[in-house]
């Protein structure tokens, strides 16, 4: 599963459709705000039926996120056993070199600013997806906690 | 040292206490021994006081030789008095003791200093060695070559005195030019602080704004541009051309949008950041812009001359989008030529640099060079040559940031040049 935090609809069914046509359209799950995307990492609040353990192989995640800010979710991951080693891809808008600083020192794996060109921003969608579903390895909740 | 006037002063006073001592005891056999001892240390006091009054006194140390002074007054006029029987010599020597107590009060230094000042000038004019001699009542032969002497004295101890109160004076103008620039000083550190405050609102203000600019103008755009593209993509076929073009125009006017935010934002960034200097190979930044414009269009034939070993001092990331724009713009306008041609290098002038990059494109009219570097301004049609017209404004900020200039010369059809110098 591809987690994707993003408040902007647009944006969201800009990045759907890329993950689409990659052919792992169905494997996305959305959250519209900072709280809602910790509440369904740590399965609390609306997502409290959900399994924990059962951690997506991405997180892409916006910084300009309503309730709590992208940064602080990442904090917050980053401080806890589950969440710790869970891929953290930042895809914003921002093109500041200082919200790039912020998510790596806080722990982002990756920083992607979306192109406003729709190629690119596409192209860029689908290489994220290649390399972080279909490519990359991660620990599973397990042996997260276990680590 | 003793200047020669004070050499003169000290040598008229012993002068005038030996002769005087010398006098009194040849024409009043009569006088008392004690009479002479204090008198002879008097002397030897107002000797030390000229040796003293060499340099200007320190205003602190004012009230110090203030209060010798009218003691050494005081001491010879009450002692003078009493000798000769007459009883204010006490009054008068309460007074001086009063006044010298009052100089040392600590009233706050200008007035201290003009208290000192006062009574050094009223007691230095030697009138203790006259009162003192008068009121000890002189017979008259003992009285004329003294009194010529002691005139001497008083003569050369005004002289010393003037140095000294001009001196004083001089202090005095300097501690209240001190406390007025101490009070302005305040009133300035309060409008620093007043001003650093509005300044920093301001500032966090722009930073907001420059965020909400790089963060929130995209987003729409990329909405435009992407689902322009997915009507284009998914439904293409059912559109005729003329359907396709506009759609295509949207995406395009999208992708301008973004790419005149991206200009702005770094504008202003070029604006704020602060410069870090340091040694940098000029000729390697055009060489690696070059490559990066050589890849958009690998096809095109230009012939690039970049002087080697272009080392200057400055800020290494903002030089770099200087010359990125530079080049971007003489790669640019150098389109329809084949061969292109793009020269960069420098020319010694006036001990410094000046840097030039020359091409064979279309150039410009040399009418409207000074509007090159105004932001949005554009001397060409969007048709012809695209940009934002933002470009050359930030060479401008990043050139003047470095305290250098940038300007260009140019003919239409003859190619344009670009010269920037750095400090």
């Amino acid at each position: 599963m591809i987690l994707l935090a993003e408040d902007d609809p647009n944006d969201e069914l800009l990045t759907v459709r890329a993950l689409k046509k990659l052919g792992i359209g169905n494997e996305i799950e959305v959250v519209r705000d900072g709280a809602e995307t910790l509440e369904f990492l740590f399965a609390t609040g609306q997502h409290a039926g959900r399994d924990p353990a059962d951690l997506p192989q991405v997180l892409l995640l916006d910084l300009k996120l309503p309730k709590v800010s992208g940064l602080e979710v990442l904090q917050k991951l980053r401080g806890e056993a589950l969440t710790k080693w869970l891929p953290v891809v930042v895809l914003t808008s921002s093109s500041l070199d200082k919200d790039m600083v912020e998510s790596y020192r806080l722990g982002a794996n990756s920083f992607v600013q979306k192109p406003v060109n729709s190629t690119e921003f596409s192209e860029a969608v689908r290489n994220l997806g290649l390399y972080w579903y279909l490519i990359n390895r991660r620990p599973n909740g397990k042996q997260a906690v276990a680590g | 040292m003793l200047s020669a006037r004070a050499a003169g002063g000290a040598a008229i006073i012993l002068a005038g206490v030996v002769l005087f001592s010398a006098a009194k005891a040849m024409f009043e056999p009569a006088t008392p021994l004690s009479w002479y001892l204090p008198f002879g240390v008097l002397g030897l006091l107002q000797l030390m006081m000229i040796a003293a009054l060499q340099r200007p006194i320190p205003v602190d140390k004012l009230e110090s030789f203030a209060f010798l002074d009218v003691v050494a007054a005081c001491g010879v006029i009450a002692w003078g008095g009493a000798a000769s029987g007459r009883t204010h010599s006490a009054q008068l020597f309460l007074v001086g003791l009063a006044m010298s107590a009052a100089a040392l009060v600590p009233w706050g230094p200008k007035i201290q200093a003009a208290l000192c000042i006062t009574v050094l000038a009223a007691t230095q004019a030697n009138v203790y060695m006259v009162s003192g001699g008068f009121l000890s009542g002189l017979a008259f032969p003992t009285l004329v070559p003294v009194v010529v002497l002691l005139a001497a004295s008083i003569y050369v101890s005004y002289s010393l005195d003037r140095t000294r109160l001009a001196a004083g004076r001089e202090e005095l103008r300097r501690i209240a030019a001190e406390a007025e620039a101490v009070e302005l000083n305040e009133l300035l550190a309060d409008n620093v602080a007043a001003r650093t405050a509005d300044y920093r609102a301001v500032n966090r203000e722009l930073e907001n704004f420059t965020y909400s600019v790089a963060h929130d103008l995209r987003a729409p755009l990329r909405s435009m541009d992407g689902f322009a593209a997915a009507v284009l993509d998914d439904y293409g076929d059912r559109l005729d051309e003329d359907g396709r073009d506009y759609l295509s125009r949207i995406s395009a006017s999208a992708q301008k949008l973004g790419v005149l935010i991206d200009d702005l934002l770094k504008l202003s960034q070029v604006v704020r950041v602060k410069i870090e200097r340091r040694e940098i190979d000029l000729s390697k930044i055009y060489e690696e812009s070059f490559a990066q414009w050589r890849e958009t269009d690998p096809s095109r034939r230009v012939e690039i001359k970049v002087a080697p070993g272009m080392i200057a001092e400055g800020d290494a990331a903002l030089l770099r989008l200087a010359i990125d724009n530079l080049v971007g713009n003489a790669w640019k306008f150098t389109r329809n030529e084949d061969p292109a041609i793009i020269e960069c290098g420098r020319l010694e002038e006036d001990g410094g640099y000046v840097y030039f990059i020359k091409d064979n494109g279309v150039g410009f009219d040399e009418t409207y060079a000074a509007k090159l570097f105004k932001v949005f301004e554009r001397l060409h049609v969007d048709r012809q040559f695209e940009g934002t017209g933002v470009g050359l404004a930030t060479v401008r900020q990043v050139v003047e940031r470095h305290g250098g200039r940038v300007w260009a010369e140019s003919e239409p059809g003859k190619g344009a040049a670009f010269y920037f110098t750095l400090h």
